[in-house]
């Protein structure tokens, strides 16, 4: 018997995966919201805390996975349409490091994270897009709070900060992630889709999160990469700092 | 007590919302199509109109016209709570706000029922 293969190209697993996300965030929202409402109803009720915090921690895992969707969705509409770009406009780093620190704060504090924010002096604003940085800082943040733990610290901290250099500022999420060198990224980059845990030494899974960060920074015309900031590695991005407010 | 109706096609993302409308205080009408909104409307005239964009049939921008059209239905604020990004519709914000009367646009995956509720008591303190 011959068998035929029909192969789909590329770009129609793309626009697949682009109605599937869109499908799946309905039933997030549905869990996500229904704990939320559960939460602040039974808060009145004699019920043990307990179920109050489960309540919450369905809440911000369902909020937590509907963001990396969210962003997986930028990422594959950008990579889709070829004729997408982000706008950029003046952004502050600082705002978008608080505004991300917010976002963490509550699923480090599940993972048992200590969430640092670093903002030295006022920087000029960079070139970027607010919300596309943010959210790639975020996807950045949730997996990077997931691998933390690996790293058997007794504290585990991640820091958020940014620092200026000759290129531009840069904003990256710093923490114990010894395995978590600039080689070991360009592999994981080689082996994306192509293996189950292409950052087998860093993180668990599948690293949807940096990857995700990475196609959103590309999006800008930027570029994830490793750096160091107080003698911890992290995921680090360097923006061009706008030359249009230097003059203000 | 202020009377809402929600136009939101998922039944069961409308049944949250109407649950935490209720546990607020408000009294609901809970549509699934632009037109069951019209009649729950003509029913029973809402303080507030909170809708989906993305609806069966008509979009949530041709419900709004619709709903504009009627003169006692003129100054009713709308909310948008949608899946539809907010960025769609940075060139059409005057449109939104000005000709269609959306006081509040909420991009749902980022929304909270809290951050909900303290947008529709601004949106309906009184003056």
């Amino acid at each position: 018997m011959a068998h035929i293969h029909v192969q789909a190209p590329a770009e129609d697993f793309g626009r697949l995966f682009l109605a599937m996300a869109e499908e799946l965030k309905l039933p997030l929202q549905h869990i996500a919201r229904t704990a939320e409402l559960q939460a602040s109803v039974q808060s009145h009720a004699a019920v043990s805390e307990a179920l109050l915090d489960n309540l919450r921690d369905m809440q911000q895992s369902a909020d937590m996975s509907l963001q990396l969707l969210d962003s997986y969705l930028l990422s594959l509409r950008l990579s889709l349409d070829p004729d997408a770009r982000l706008s950029l406009e003046p952004v502050s780093v600082s705002a978008v490091l608080h505004d991300t620190a917010q976002e963490l704060r509550y699923v480090a504090s599940q993972y048992g994270v200590r969430l640092r924010l670093h903002v030295q002096g006022r920087y000029e604003p960079v070139m970027a897009h607010r919300q596309a940085l943010q959210a790639a800082l975020v996807s950045l943040g949730y997996a990077v709070i997931e691998a933390l733990p690996a790293s058997g610290m007794k504290q585990m901290d991640l820091q958020l900060a940014t620092h200026r250099t000759k290129q531009g500022i840069v904003a990256g999420l710093y923490g114990e992630l010894d395995n978590l060198t600039p080689q070991n990224l360009r592999r994981g980059r080689e082996l994306h889709g192509h293996v189950r845990q292409p950052l087998v030494g860093i993180l668990a899974g599948s690293a949807a999160g940096v990857f995700v960060a990475e196609a959103i920074l590309a999006a800008m015309a930027s570029r994830l990469r490793v750096g160091r900031y107080q003698k911890m590695p992290g995921f680090a991005v360097t923006l061009p700092a706008s030359e249009q407010l230097q003059l203000v | 007590m202020s009377h809402i109706v929600v136009l939101e096609p998922n039944v069961r993302l409308a049944q949250t919302y109407s649950q935490a409308l209720e546990a607020w205080g408000y009294s609901v009408a809970v549509c699934h199509s632009a037109q069951d909104a019209v009649s729950a409307a003509d029913t029973h005239t809402p303080d507030l109109v909170m809708l989906e964009l993305q609806l069966v049939a008509h979009s949530g921008i041709e419900f709004l016209y619709e709903f504009r059209s009627y003169y006692d239905w003129r100054q009713i604020p709308a909310m948008v709570v949608s899946n539809v990004p907010p960025g769609e519709f940075a060139d059409s914000q005057q449109l939104l706000s000005r000709h269609l009367g959306v006081r509040a646009y909420h991009y749902k995956p980022r929304t909270s029922l809290q951050v909900l509720h303290h947008s529709l008591e601004n949106i309906l303190q009184p003056a």
